[in-house]
């Protein structure tokens, strides 16, 4: 399989597959607190020391009103506070007493739904659903205080922006087939190897791999760089409910659970978008148009989400998320990514038994 | 070990017949394949290769049928394309080793070092594909073909921009391994077959014209080959006519079962063959 990947995988694709996922991870990092990651000392520095306090959210109110007095009666926006500027600490202030005042209310959000669980039971209303959404919310365990802002814009990020791996993908895929066609090693192939689909299985083979590979190392390194900007990796250990797009959630899970989903989303939906870039370009025989159909297949969903907005599902986008599909704590998040992932394996298969002679 | 063609044809969509009722059967020995462009040659040796089917006919090997055998019929041939393709960011001793391992040689036949030789890419072994002038492409196209030391060695234009020391080079390693090969080459240098072919075919529009030794091609032509001084009448009314020097003196060399006037006795070459052969075609076309 070594001599089909490093056909594949030249040093022009490595670095340009470099230098793509560097790209990614760079739009990433500009992304974190709001696009204000130059925020990210200073949030550290308030969280660390609010959660060191008895009363963090009660402190964090005090202080703020101090700032704000500061600011708008002394007119010394620009002055040093407890940590930087005040105008700063200011804003990260306010995101933080956000983030603490959603913790705490979480534990109110689902008593109150357990009730109107209960209520719809008594009614009558699919009293088994409502039964075990109650008993759901009951086991949920409240999070702790802290950052979790870093790991909330990686899991937006992902969401808005995760499918552009799949260009990188596609730029690979597409010449798979196809470089043995504009080489000519074609006619060679398929004359004297003595099983020509056994090359095209470690083709495949290979570009899996690869795609495996890449998309781990841009998890792994998306992960780090969440840790990075929010000081410590505790968060991460929480519950998912503590993050914004996942107060509804009545699944018991942990930050570092959603971002796992999506990652495996991420690689269904990789797996069927490879086998589907594979079979074009063993039919086309062209990188070129192989990569325009590529482009129309990955804007294809968001056509159809256009043309369909109720079918959640159709969106990549909603798809690699995963936050909604969690939320909705129904089995389509499973069945979607085995469906993904069936018919990316028989459309790279299909591509196999394509690689052949006229 | 015997190589069969039986009434092979081959009739593209566009109606072209390609090849027309073809049949040959082949042993160990190199058989050189002649003919205008578009005659067939190349179809013939695709067909082998099975990179295409014919339209009717079939190909035999050991007498069985080649479509049949797959793989078995794979590991025993070689094949040079007309344009030996290679990936030109590999160097030439990577090419041969990938093409060692596709075509699952485990050991047995030429090494890639030997090959190398052969072809005297030792020294250059090492170098990208991309910075090779087109006569070590060539021979790198070779020495691919030969690896593993294949049963069937299918050659298209193997002499193709190779200056004379490397086409002799070739022309004895073909001779070397055509005692228990059977080689089967694609050429327009006629030359070339003269020195080593034992059998040559003469196809014109799809069909086989002869398929005999070169000795007895020249046969053929005894006492019709002949020289005169230039004469532009001689231009005109022989269309075989070609101007040659003879010990100095310009003049023309004609095919003719008559001298014409002034003419001496010259001695046939298999040029003077494909002319005869060939000749009119090349009008009508």
């Amino acid at each position: 399989m070594m001599n089909e990947a490093k056909k594949i995988f030249d040093p022009f694709i490595l670095l340009f597959s470099a230098v793509y996922l560097i790209v990614l991870l760079l739009s990433l990092y500009t992304h974190m607190y709001y696009g204000e990651y130059s925020t990210r000392y200073l949030s550290q520095e308030i969280y660390r020391y609010a959660i060191s306090k008895e009363e963090p959210s009660q402190w964090m109110l005090q202080y703020r009103e101090e700032i704000l007095s500061r600011i708008e009666e002394k007119n010394e926006a620009h002055q040093e506070g407890l940590f930087g500027k005040l105008d700063a600490e200011a804003l990260v202030l306010n995101r933080v007493i956000k983030s603490f005042s959603h913790v705490e209310q979480l534990q109110d959000l689902w008593e109150r739904e357990a009730i109107l669980a209960q209520r719809a039971a008594k009614r009558g209303l699919e009293p088994d659903q409502s039964e075990a959404i109650k008993n759901a919310y009951s086991s949920l365990v409240a999070p702790e205080y802290g950052n979790y802002q870093p790991f909330e814009d990686l899991i937006e990020w992902n969401r808005s922006y995760g499918w552009l791996i799949l260009v990188l993908l596609c730029f690979v895929c597409a010449r798979v087939y196809p470089m043995e066609y504009t080489t000519g090693m074609s006619s060679l192939l398929f004359s004297v190897a003595l099983r020509p689909g056994r090359i095209a299985r470690k083709k495949i083979s290979a570009v899996f791999i690869f795609t495996l590979g890449v998309l781990t190392i841009l998890w792994a390194s998306e992960i780090c760089i969440a840790i990075y900007m929010a000081g410590s990796s505790r968060e991460l250990l929480q519950p998912a409910q503590a993050l914004f797009c996942m107060d509804a959630s009545i699944l018991s899970l942990r930050v570092w659970e959603v971002i796992l989903y999506q990652y495996g989303a991420a690689f269904c939906l990789s797996i069927f978008f490879n086998g589907a870039i594979l079979f074009l370009s063993a039919v086309l025989r062209d990188t070129m148009n192989t990569l325009l159909l590529g482009i129309v297949v990955m804007a294809l969903p968001y056509g159809l989400s256009q043309i369909f907005p109720t079918v959640n599902l159709l969106d990549a986008r909603r798809y690699l998320g995963v936050t909604e599909l969690l939320q909705k704590t129904d089995a389509s998040i499973y069945w979607v990514s085995a469906i993904l992932t069936i018919v990316g394996l028989a459309l790279a298969i299909a591509s196999i038994l394509r690689f052949r002679r006229n | 070990m015997m190589l069969e063609c039986k009434n092979l044809s081959k009739q593209y969509k566009r109606g072209v017949k390609a090849l027309d009722n073809f049949s040959g059967n082949f042993t160990c020995g190199i058989y050189g394949i002649l003919g205008p462009n578009g005659a067939g040659k190349s179809t013939l040796l695709n067909m082998m290769a099975q990179l295409i089917s014919p339209t009717s006919g079939k190909i035999l090997f050991g007498g069985r049928d080649i479509s049949l055998l797959g793989s078995e019929y794979r590991k025993q041939i070689g094949y040079l394309p007309q344009n030996p393709p290679a990936y030109a960011w590999m160097s030439a001793r990577q090419f041969l080793e990938y093409m060692y391992q596709i075509k699952e040689i485990n050991g047995k036949g030429h090494s890639v070092d030997e090959a190398l030789e052969w072809v005297e890419l030792t020294d250059r072994a090492n170098d990208r594909v991309k910075n090779y002038s087109g006569g070590m492409r060539q021979r790198l196209g070779i020495a691919q073909a030969v690896l593993g030391k294949p049963k069937i060695l299918l050659l298209d234009e193997p002499t193709a921009g190779l200056d004379p020391r490397q086409r002799a080079l070739i022309k004895n390693l073909l001779r070397m391994l055509a005692e228990d090969t059977i080689i089967l080459l694609c050429t327009h240098i006629v030359s070339d077959l003269a020195d080593i072919a034992d059998e040559i075919l003469m196809i014109r529009s799809g069909k086989l014209l002869g398929m005999l030794p070169p000795d007895e091609w020249l046969k053929r032509l005894d006492g019709k080959v002949w020289w005169v001084c230039e004469n532009e009448k001689y231009l005109n009314d022989y269309p075989t006519a070609i101007r040659s020097l003879r010990a100095g003196q310009s003049g023309l060399r004609i095919i003719s079962a008559l001298p014409p006037e002034g003419a001496v006795a010259a001695a046939p070459t298999l040029e003077d063959i494909y002319l005869q052969c060939f000749m009119e075609r090349c009008d009508d076309e």
